[in-house]
């Protein structure tokens, strides 16, 4: 086996298990959001259940993508591209890819969990704003979700870029640079995404507890805050297509 | 109504009759986006048949329902017309809650057709019809003399004989693909971001605010830090268009690649069904829902009055719970 097959394998085995590490815990929040309010209001409970169903789908979406990467790169390990199967920067791309991925999903699948479960208990403390709350809960989850799609862009362009041609001593500057790539887009997702969730789920409580507040106030400062906590995996985006691109 | 009920199990045998039909053919779909290239002016242009003629048969479908739905409108509506009557008040809310009533109803025309034009796009791959091509019949030239004579057709059929040569050109038909998700082709949510987020969303902010307020928003939060914020901005802006439609294209791509591995795996066994209702049916809809909320969004961020919507009174939290222990003071 070649070195670019072995470095595809284990870059997505480690996309697909730090993958589903947290998504697997946000999807399991969500349930407990609608326990609570199910408890709080039993009489909604078939509405609730519905509710928690839309949400978990939304928060499975990060290992979804991560699920796809890992999915290409075991694809490539079967049909190697020819003289870049022995190529050590093009066996860190495809590492450097599962890293991004791996990690880039840790902080989405905690966040849209977040959000999720604290709107479907939401929902439960005010039935009659529920429709608000779930347009809402798919939006804070689409927002928190924003930084692995980041992380996913950047992961498709380590997985089909073609990095094999470079030789003797600049093969060592290559790997470390893809290298740095996944790590800085991968971990660089994490906390805004969290953060991103931590917004989007007081939000939908906030819409729930204080309706005479009308939602434009509360929806500002959401988007406004989402905004800013976003913009750091903005700068980690802009430093990973630096390392990838620049000189 | 009870005519139009869905049986559960109505629908099961439906959905299983479908995806058998489609999982025959997920397989080869990948492969088949073969670009058309074409020079324009000088600059070599490629086309992804497949996609554009997809795009084109969701548009007319979207028309097609749209004007088959309204054409005789009623008082008491029908099945069909309540339904859009339905999903028309329900965007007709989402819009003048967000720019308010009279902005809203500028922009309800765009966010409703991009909803069910991106709605149809995600489902359409569910209609198993197969590639198809019209005119453009194969001959096989039997007397070998190198052209097509007449009484030379045969059956049409993959890679079998030339195509028949008229007026000095290859008579190739017309090719209607395969039926398949235009939008797990990456060009086609990147167009509908452009649309929606960079000529309509930045078009209304200079509408709304000037091309002075607008460049205004690059320097937010003004002051000293504004001009180190400028490029960080820009690359935010950017950043809005490169996630609306990645989020779209990795759902409904990953639907894809999912559905055509695990069919290869189980040999279109029971499983793909499912896998067919949750991403083609399931997160087609909640993908369709949230890129059009999404685009929603950032409309408003740069149109929308500073002044907040008014709440009416019936979305006040109910004050007591007759069921709930706590409020019966157990």
């Amino acid at each position: 086996m070649d070195i670019a097959s072995m470095a595809a394998l284990l870059g997505a085995a480690i996309c697909m298990g730090l993958g589903s590490l947290s998504n697997g815990a946000g999807i399991g929040y969500v349930v407990t959001g609608a326990l609570r309010g199910w408890a709080r209001q039993p009489s909604f409970s078939p509405a609730l259940f519905r509710l928690m169903l839309v949400g978990q789908a939304g928060a499975s979406t990060p290992s979804i993508f991560a699920l796809v990467v890992a999915l290409i790169l075991v694809i490539k390990m079967a049909s190697p591209d020819g003289a870049a199967a022995d190529s050590w920067a093009q066996a860190a791309a495809y590492l450097s890819a599962g890293l991004c991925l791996g990690f880039g999903s840790l902080g989405s699948g905690i966040g849209c969990g977040l959000v999720g479960s604290d709107a479907v208990e939401a929902a439960g403390r005010n039935s009659r704003r529920s429709g608000k709350i779930m347009v809402y809960m798919l939006v804070g989850q689409a927002w928190s979700q924003t930084p692995n799609i980041l992380a996913l862009v950047i992961g498709l362009m380590l997985v089909f870029g073609s990095f094999g041609d470079v030789t003797g001593i600049e093969t060592i500057g290559m790997v470390g640079r893809l290298t740095a790539v996944g790590i800085c887009m991968g971990i660089g997702t994490i906390g805004p995404a969290v953060g991103i969730g931590f917004v989007g789920a007081k939000f939908c409580r906030a819409l729930a507890d204080s309706p005479e507040h009308g939602d434009g106030m509360l929806r500002n400062t959401f988007f406004v805050g989402a905004a800013v906590a976003e913009s750091t995996t903005v700068y980690a985006f802009v430093i990973a297509l630096l390392l990838l691109f620049g000189a | 109504m009870s005519r139009l009920r869905f049986h559960p199990r109505r629908i099961l045998f439906a959905s299983a009759c479908l995806a058998s039909a489609q999982c025959a053919r997920a397989s080869e779909d990948i492969a088949r986006e073969l670009p058309v290239q074409i020079e324009v002016f000088g600059l070599p242009l490629e086309f992804n048949h497949g996609t554009v003629m997809m795009t084109f048969v969701v548009a007319v479908l979207v028309c097609a329902l749209a004007w088959l739905c309204t054409r005789r409108l009623r008082e008491v509506p029908g099945h069909a017309q309540a339904l859009f009557e339905q999903v028309f008040e329900a965007f007709d809310n989402l819009v003048t809650q967000s720019l308010g009533a009279a902005n809203g109803r500028r922009y309800l025309p765009w966010i409703g057709s991009l909803f069910l034009f991106v709605w149809l796009s995600n489902m359409i791959g569910l209609l198993p019809i197969p590639e198809a091509r019209i005119g453009g019949e194969r001959y096989e030239d039997y007397n070998r003399n190198g052209r097509y004579d007449p009484g030379e057709f045969v059956a049409a059929g993959d890679g079998v004989g030339l195509f028949a040569r008229r007026n000095g050109i290859h008579d190739e038909g017309f090719l209607l693909p395969a039926f398949h998700e235009p939008t797990a082709d990456y060009n086609v949510p990147l167009a509908l971001a452009l649309l929606f987020v960079v000529i309509i969303g930045h078009g209304g902010t200079i509408r709304k605010h000037g091309v002075r307020g607008y460049l205004k928003g690059y320097f937010e939060p003004g002051g000293a830090m504004g001009i180190v914020m400028f490029p960080l901005n820009v690359v935010g802006k950017i950043a809005e268009v490169v996630s609306i439609s990645f989020r779209l294209f990795g759902n409904i791509f990953g639907g894809v690649v999912i559905l055509v591995v695990v069919s290869g795996l189980l040999h279109h066994l029971v499983l793909p069904v499912g896998l067919m209702g949750f991403f083609g049916v399931f997160a087609g809809t909640i993908q369709a829902f949230v890129f059009t909320m999404l685009a929603l969004t950032y409309i408003s961020l740069g149109v929308a009055d500073a002044e907040t919507s008014k709440t009416d009174i019936q979305d006040r939290p109910l004050t007591a719970d007759a069921n709930h222990p706590r409020d019966r003071g157990e």
